[in-house]
Formats: C-alpha cells, sequence, structure tokens
C-alpha cells in the first residue's frame, strides 16, 4: 500500500512539476498558480525528503529552479530559509535526546558559518550562468556521493586528536535497538574544520544546506556515530544558514511570495513523510531521490550552458 | 582503531578515558538551548503565517501587490531592486506598515533564533568558566550579528 502510495505520490510530483513548467511558458497563468504550485511541490519534496533522509533543500533548489520561473538569487535566499526552518523544527528533539552534541556543534559552527558569508557573497556576485553550472555539477556530484558513500553506524577510530580531547567533545545517547548506552567520542577535528570551511562556502553560494556533506564528514572522516552524525549536522544547519540567510535578506533576495509558501509546505511534507517513515522502503525512495537528483543536476547543468 | 559500539573495546576506552566529563545525561545548557530553540521557531512560523496570510488577502497596502509579483520574480536581485525601489539592508523595517514588508518579520525573527540561544550559551559557559566554549560562542553571535547587520555589501 506504501509502495502504491508513494508511486502514485512520486508520479504526482513528476506531472506537477511538468504542468508547472509548462505554466512558466504561458503567460496569462493567474499569480495564485505559482505559490500554491510551490506549496503543493515543496510539500511532496518535504516527503520524499524526509523519507529518504535528505535535507529538503537539497532537493528544492535544484527542482524549483528547474520548473518555476522565479529567478535563481530569490530561489537560493528561499532555499536557505527552508533549511533553516527545518533544521530549527528537527534540532530541538535531537538536542534533547543527546543524538545532538552542542560541544560538536560549536566548534565547526564558527568555522561553517564564516565561510557561508563568503559563499553568499560569491552566490550573488557571481554570473548566474556560472553559478547554474556549478549547482549542476555539485547536484550531480551529491547524486553519486549518495550512491557510493557507505556511512558507518559505529565507525572504528583510533585515539582522539589532542584538539578534540581539549575540548572534551563526546557523549552518550541510549539505542534502542540494543537497550545500551552508546558512548562516543571523535577523531582527526582539525581536518573536519578544514572540510567544514569548504561545506559552509557551498551552502552559502547555493542556498541548499548542508546535510548531504555534513554527515559524511561527521560520520566518515571524524569518526561519530551516523545517528550523532546525522542529529548534529541537523543542529549545526540552524547556526549555518543563519548567517548566510541574513546576508541573502539583507540584499533583499528573500521574496515572501516564494518563501514562506515554500517553509510551510516542506515542513508540513516532511512531518507527514517522518509518520510514514516506518511502512516506507528506503531504500526504492533513495534510488529515485537520486534520479530526482540528477535529473535536476543535468537540467541546471543545460541551463547554464544556455542548452536547457 | 577501535568501534564506537554500545560496549565499548579497550582501545576506545581508553580513548574515552581522556574525557572526564562525558555524560549520559543531557546537560542542561543544551537543554535550555534546546526549548529556545523550540519555543522561539514556532513563534517565528506562526507569525510568518499569519503576516503571510495578510499579504496575500491584500490587506495593509503592499507595496508590491501579490498580483503583480509575476512581473518582478524572474528579474535578478539587482533588477528587482531597483524596480521596485526596495530597500536594502534593515531599511525594510520602515516599510512594515506594508504587508510585504510585514512578512520579512517572521522570517527576521527565525534569523535571530539561534543568537538567542546562543545568548543563554554565552552566560551559561561564562559562570562555568569554559572559556574555550565562551569565546567560540561570542564568535559565533559576533559573526551572526556582523551577517545580519549589512555592514557587507555587494558592490553593483
Amino acid at each position: 500500500m506504501i509502495g502504491n502510495f508513494f508511486m502514485y505520490a512520486s508520479s504526482l510530483f513528476t506531472s506537477t512539476n511538468l504542468a508547472v513548467a509548462q505554466a512558466a511558458g504561458t503567460p496569462g497563468v493567474p499569480w495564485w498558480v505559482w505559490p500554491l504550485a510551490l506549496l503543493f511541490s515543496t510539500f511532496l519534496i518535504g516527503i520524499v525528503a524526509a523519507l529518504a533522509g535528505v535535507g529538503g533543500s537539497v532537493l528544492y533548489v535544484p527542482i524549483v529552479s528547474s520548473f518555476f520561473p522565479f529567478n535563481f538569487d530569490f530561489i537560493r535566499g528561499s532555499g536557505l530559509f527552508v533549511a533553516l526552518a527545518c533544521s530549527l523544527s528537527a534540532a530541538p528533539k535531537l538536542l534533547k535526546s543527546n543524538l545532538a552534541s552542542l560541544r560538536l556543534v560549536i566548534p565547526l559552527a564558527v568555522i561553517a558559518s564564516a565561510s557561508s558569508i563568503v559563499g553568499a557573497f560569491l552566490g550573488l556576485s557571481l554570473p548566474q550562468s556560472i553559478l547554474k553550472i556549478l549547482l549542476g555539477l555539485l547536484i550531480t556530484g551529491i547524486a553519486m556521493l549518495f550512491i557510493f558513500s557507505k556511512n558507518s553506524e559505529f565507525p572504528k577510530i583510533g585515539r582522539p586528536d589532542a584538539l578534540a580531547r581539549y575540548l572534551n567533545i563526546g557523549g552518550a545517547y541510549f539505542e534502542p535497538s540494543s537497550g545500551k548506552d552508546v558512548r562516543w567520542t571523535v577523531w582527526r577535528l582539525p581536518a573536519g574544520l578544514v572540510l567544514f570551511s569548504g561545506i559552509g562556502i557551498i551552502a552559502g553560494m547555493f542556498g541548499i544546506g548542508a546535510g548531504w556533506a555534513n554527515v559524511p564528514v561527521l560520520n566518515l572522516l571524524l569518526g561519530a556515530p551516523l545517528k550523532i552524525a546525522v542529529g548534529t549536522s541537523m543542529s549545526l544547519l540552524a547556526i549555518t544558514d543563519t548567517s548566510a540567510a541574513w546576508i541573502y535578506l539583507n540584499q533583499g533576495a528573500v521574496l515572501p511570495i516564494i518563501t514562506i509558501p515554500s517553509v510551510i509546505g516542506i515542513m508540513v511534507g516532511s512531518r507527514v513523510g517522518v509518520k510514514i517513515l516506518n511502512t516506507a522502503k528506503p531504500k526504492s525512495i533513495r534510488y529515485i531521490v537520486i534520479l530526482m537528483l540528477l535529473f535536476a543536476g543535468l537540467k541546471s547543468l543545460l541551463a547554464g550552458l544556455g542548452w536547457g | 582503531m577501535s568501534s564506537q559500539t554500545p560496549i565499548p573495546s579497550n582501545n576506545l576506552r581508553s580513548a574515552m578515558s581522556d574525557q572526564t566529563n562525558i555524560d549520559v545525561e543531557v546537560s542542561p545548557e543544551q537543554n535550555k538551548y534546546a526549548n529556545i530553540l523550540l519555543f522561539c521557531s514556532w513563534a517565528g512560523i506562526i507569525v510568518m503565517v499569519i503576516t503571510f496570510l495578510i499579504y496575500m488577502a491584500g490587506f495593509l497596502d503592499p507595496i508590491v501587490k501579490p498580483s503583480d509579483m509575476p512581473l518582478y520574480w524572474g528579474m535578478s536581485v539587482h533588477q528587482y531592486s531597483q524596480a521596485t525601489n526596495a530597500p536594502i539592508g534593515w531599511d525594510w523595517l520602515g516599510l512594515i506598515t506594508h504587508a510585504d514588508y510585514l512578512n520579512l518579520v517572521g522570517l527576521a525573527f527565525l534569523g535571530v533564533v539561534s543568537v538567542l540561544g546562543y545568548l543563554s550559551l554565552l552566560v551559561t559557559y561564562l559562570r562555568k568558566k569554559d572559556f574555550p566554549y565562551a569565546t567560540m560562542v561570542g564568535l559565533e553571535i559576533i559573526i551572526i550579528v556582523l551577517a545580519a547587520s549589512g555592514v557587507f555589501h555587494i558592490a553593483e
């Protein structure tokens, strides 16, 4: 039943986007169709993103820029608020259940948020054709990352580095599957900080959040257990995206008629997605997300090259 | 090398023995920070929804009516700014009697939530004399405030 529901939802999603794309080239479409279509599309993106375990804005920016008539500047500004709102609504629960650690979030956030400001300025300064080419390459790369990266639930780590020991980073959480508390710490923190500066720039530049990059770095490089990596990444976005979101807001690159339906649609959709998560098949959903990313990435690439 | 499993191996145990303050319980400052995020983000979202409905209903004399937005939303931010005389930085605060700029109140509030949480963390870390974390939290507040202040501009 869930399989049918999902097939129905994905075909509905495709047909909605095609209808929207056709309407984009059709003058005379009533103005209210756009925010309504955006609300509906982002609701579906929210469901798919929650089921696939990805952040909504990584799907939002390429899909909305492919099918809606809005300028890329405003879509990126909205993407940051989408990521920010999702993070703010998810982080409290994760922090309260110790699945996110403030002692890990704080040092990474300083680096990532400062560099996201640089990214935001780059995004607002570079020509849009270049940005679309870069976004196309990035989204295609993220799809590849989803195909090939193998996260580890409990990574093997060595002795924590001096900085991680000095900052006393580590914690414990209750693991229901084993009925035990899992104690964890991290290593290779300096290398992680360097990578987070790059992640911050990309997040600010394209408005796509950064969970897709945060989680592998936290899990595979720093050695945080997967649940801690996901929770910490989600809490981290609330800070990283705040700095970049302010740059876009101050430059006037946030249009409420685009941003607010998007935020509401994704938030409601992701809540629905979480509710049906237990009965869905994550693997097939993940494949659909990968296909959507590949499609949106290639479309953005072609648009940047002037062929789309 | 050791795995971070429910039953820590000897290596990990020795690695962790360097850390004396690891608790299974959520720290009070983390709990407080989570509560601030929870209540403030919902407050921001509720304000955002209400102001958006006001805008869509055509109340409070918007400067750019929703029905006129298709003329502008395809423009770049610089073109939009010139075409609608849209303010840069915090000048929009002077226009919040108009529904379209009133919408920015809820969005801006979402951008303040993390700073509120961080201010509570700063007080806690200073009280606990945890100076490395107090410094990083203070630095983060400065970064966000600078980003929000509008002191950074993009040359057109």
